[in-house]
């Protein structure tokens, strides 16, 4: 490995980077303007005031406290009255409301001669968030009820108040949402999403970057600068990235994560390097990957579509072990899946050390993984070069006869 | 007689054009069918059943025993792992791989003879909100269940017409319908999206090359020659060949990877055809727009790619617009997707008529609108690479 070699590697695919005003896209205003707007976007972190629309048919002092009390919760606002279920149906068909709670008539005589009393919740659940929200919402405040009918019984059956209330509710509940407790949209997302939009526009930028050296000829020139040796080649061509993302990724721990009021409980450097094995597994892979290419618009195409299917085979929405067992395989193949759970487990939960240690060994394994397959694919393409060369001299001295 | 007409000329070389093109294979038919199975298998089980959860049971007496069999007679949890101390709980999910832990008190059944409050904590692994609401909903049902027991137990030695029990102790009935997605089954509830955003993006990262690479090429003078200077012609021709590969994909999409997650289209196909073809052509002109304006092809598709990749973040989808700062829901506001899949699920999942989607369709319209504009800015600026005088054309 020959430090000046590198160097000038280094300097070279910089020199390319802001030659190419693509690449130059990509990697220096893709990352950030992502930032941005993705992590804007959650950044109130969970929805509020879920439109429902009402059908109130018994139009009772009962009716309207009940419907107060649902309106009160924070997730759901009644912004429609309508007069008729058919009529508010068209409201849900227009999208207007998510929801419908109808109050049929005989509410409040029900009510009081202590007989049960349905009313109907229609859910547009096209959505699942807001359809879950209405629900968790109604059932909370129809317990509230359940309660207070239960202690009213048995305060009418001269136990004191602040036995019935307890009389009346034998067993509660506390829910502890562990890691992010409000259980909210943007704490659950965000930290993935942010390493995704490096992970992606990393790939992208640098399979532009090596299938424009592919198509220019400039990749057997890189080989010829590094002297054929593969460590000093693809130090100097990935070394740039690993720069410019290990700069990006102490922008996403030092300023994106506290911005977005995301937490970091695990030690700091740790953090670090376990992101830099993660990186450099990626460059390699992606490099490996990218060799593939011989257009910079394939390339992209073809990168630009892996970001769906990329982050949600990690299992980032959905239990891994709820997936096909070739699923699950590829999964375990991306360096992104291990470094998710690694996020997860010591920024997050701020875990010990040996409950992630699996993630950083497989991690490492992936590192080797694609160190070997692109040393493979170096020495293939190099070799192929090799062949060129005599073939093409040929050429010429046919041509030249 | 259609042999000789410009449009048709020009159809019959883009269709040829685009099946030789290695790009539009990859776009309209390799990427597709990997993309779109491998998401649907990713949810393939469509609800999270028997998700894995530990009990902690620190009072193990008849009444906690039932509570566990509560929990495991539910379809949502499996109990997989019983905790003997409470420093368990703090690494169970890692350790144990639960996603949610149950924690009976001490004295739990004695404290409810004696009427003392008792109280079962639940943990839920919330880093991922999927089991933590699907745990949460489930913790609640089960234990409401075990205490309006215990309350109707309560109640009726105390001389209380049975008939009023239920009243008694569940005054309020909630009798849910629930439209759309009935099943709660997640490939229906995804996959749909996620596939119609990348109809969307794939047929305008296509378009976006349609002119520019004919430039590229230097295949632009054949292909004018062919239209005989008529640069409608050449547009129209485009378009239909696009249309022509466009549908073949939305075939693919509702008419094999539908049937084989078993996705159900509960609205009227027809409606949902004429919705897709104005999207189509939304996406094909605005692609054609900007593939006129932006002579490099590569520019072009990074602009694509930068306005078509947060379109399903910014849709609406699984974060609702109106929870959004205000200007990503006027980013959300100017992608088409966000108009289509409003229009698309008040369709397919809620079977509704026509006329609901009207507003849609304008907004639609004026993205129509915008692609034409964009058409006529390409052809304004680029006029020198388009309209090509005579001697050049002939050469």
């Amino acid at each position: 490995m020959n430090l000046r070699l590198i160097l000038t590697l280094i300097i070279k695919e910089a020199e390319q980077v802001i030659k190419d005003h693509s690449i130059l896209l990509v990697l220096f205003i893709a990352p950030i303007l992502y930032f941005v707007m993705m992590g804007s976007t959650y950044i109130k972190k969970d929805e509020e005031k879920v439109s429902v629309g009402v059908v109130d048919m018994d139009l009772t002092k009962s009716s309207k406290s009940f419907l107060n009390k649902v309106n009160a919760t924070q997730k759901v606002d009644i912004t429609h009255v309508y007069n008729s279920l058919p009529e508010a149906k068209i409201g849900m068909s227009k999208f207007e409301i998510q929801g419908i709670i109808s109050i049929p008539r005989d509410f409040e005589k029900k009510l009081k001669k202590n007989e049960s009393s349905p009313i109907g919740l229609i859910l547009n659940n096209t959505k699942f968030l807001s359809s879950n929200d209405i629900n968790k919402a109604v059932n909370l405040v129809t317990m509230d009820y359940a309660l207070e009918s239960r202690q009213k019984y048995f305060e009418s059956k001269g136990i004191n108040p602040t036995f019935a209330e307890i009389k009346a509710n034998p067993i509660t509940t506390q829910v502890n949402g562990v890691y992010n407790p409000t259980n909210n949209y943007g704490n659950f997302l965000l930290p993935a999403l942010l390493v995704l939009i490096l992970h992606q526009t990393l790939l992208i930028g640098l399979s532009e970057s090596i299938a424009s050296d592919r198509k220019k000829g400039l990749m057997k020139v890189g080989f010829e600068t590094s002297k054929n040796n593969f460590l000093t080649y693809i130090t100097g061509k990935l070394g740039f990235h690993l720069f410019l993302y290990s700069a990006y990724l102490l922008f996403t721990f030092l300023v994106a994560f506290p911005y977005f009021d995301l937490p970091i409980k695990g030690d700091f450097l740790t953090l670090i390097f376990v992101s830099l094995v993660f990186f450099m597994a990626t460059l390699l892979y992606g490099w490996f990957i990218s060799t593939f290419f011989s257009s910079q618009a394939v390339a992209m195409e073809i990168m630009a579509f892996t970001s769906y299917p990329v982050f949600l085979v990690t299992g980032i929405t959905w239990s891994i072990s709820d997936m096909p067992l070739f699923l699950q395989f590829i999964s375990n193949l991306l360096p992104l899946k291990p470094f998710f759970v690694f996020i997860k487990r010591h920024a997050i939960m701020g875990v010990d050390a040996y409950l992630y240690s699996h993630e950083v060994i497989q991690l490492l394994l992936l590192l080797l993984l694609g160190y070997v397959a692109a040393f493979l694919r170096f020495r293939y393409l190099q070799k192929k070069s090799m062949q060129i060369k005599p073939m093409v001299s040929g050429t010429l001295d046919q041509n030249g006869i | 007689m259609l042999k000789n007409w410009p449009v048709y000329r020009v159809f019959k070389r883009e269709m040829l054009r685009l099946a030789r093109l290695k790009s539009a294979r990859n776009l309209f038919i390799i990427i597709p069918l990997v993309v779109f199975l491998l998401l649907g298998s990713i949810y393939y089980k469509g609800a999270l059943r028997e998700v894995p959860v530990a009990v902690y049971d620190n009072d193990n007496s008849t009444l906690s025993r039932t509570y566990i069999r509560f929990l495991e007679s539910s379809p949502n949890l499996k109990v997989t792992h019983y905790l003997s101390s409470s420093d368990a709980i703090e690494n169970a999910f890692v350790e144990k791989g639960v996603q949610g832990v149950f924690y009976i008190p001490k004295d739990f059944h004695k404290n409810i003879l004696k009427n003392v409050p008792t109280q079962i904590r639940i943990y839920t692994n919330s880093t991922n909100i999927v089991f933590g609401n699907l745990l949460y909903k489930t913790a609640l049902q089960v234990t409401q269940t075990l205490s309006g027991a215990i309350v109707a137990k309560r109640i009726a030695p105390l001389g209380i017409n049975p008939n009023k029990i239920l009243g008694t102790v569940l005054p309020i009935n909630i009798n849910t319908r629930v439209l759309g997605n009935p099943q709660y089954n997640y490939v229906y509830y995804l996959l749909p999206g996620l596939t119609t955003v990348l109809l969307q993006m794939i047929i305008f990262l296509a378009a976006a090359r349609a002119f520019n690479l004919e430039w590229k090429n230097n295949t632009y003078q054949e292909l004018f020659t062919l239209a005989r200077g008529s640069i409608p012609s050449m547009i129209l021709g485009k378009y239909f060949a696009f249309m022509v590969y466009s549908l073949g994909l939305s075939g693919l999409t509702f008419a094999i990877i539908f049937p084989i997650f078993g996705i159900p289209i509960y609205g009227n196909i027809g409606s949902l055809l004429l919705l897709l073809l104005l999207f189509i052509t939304v996406s094909i002109i605005m692609g054609f727009g900007l593939s006129l304006m932006v002579k490099d092809e590569i520019i072009a598709l990074d602009a694509a790619i930068f306005y078509n990749s947060p379109a399903f973040v910014f849709s609406g989808f699984t974060f609702p617009i109106w929870a959004m700062p205000w200007p990503n829901t006027v980013y959300a506001e100017i992608i088409p997707y966000t108009h289509f899949l409003t229009a698309f699920l008040k369709l397919y999942q809620l079977d509704t008529s026509l006329n609901f989607i009207l507003p849609e369709v304008l907004k639609l319209l004026l993205f129509l609108f915008c692609g034409i504009l964009m058409i006529a800015i390409g052809l304004l600026i680029n006029r020198k690479s388009i309209f090509l005088s005579p001697k050049t054309a002939a050469l």
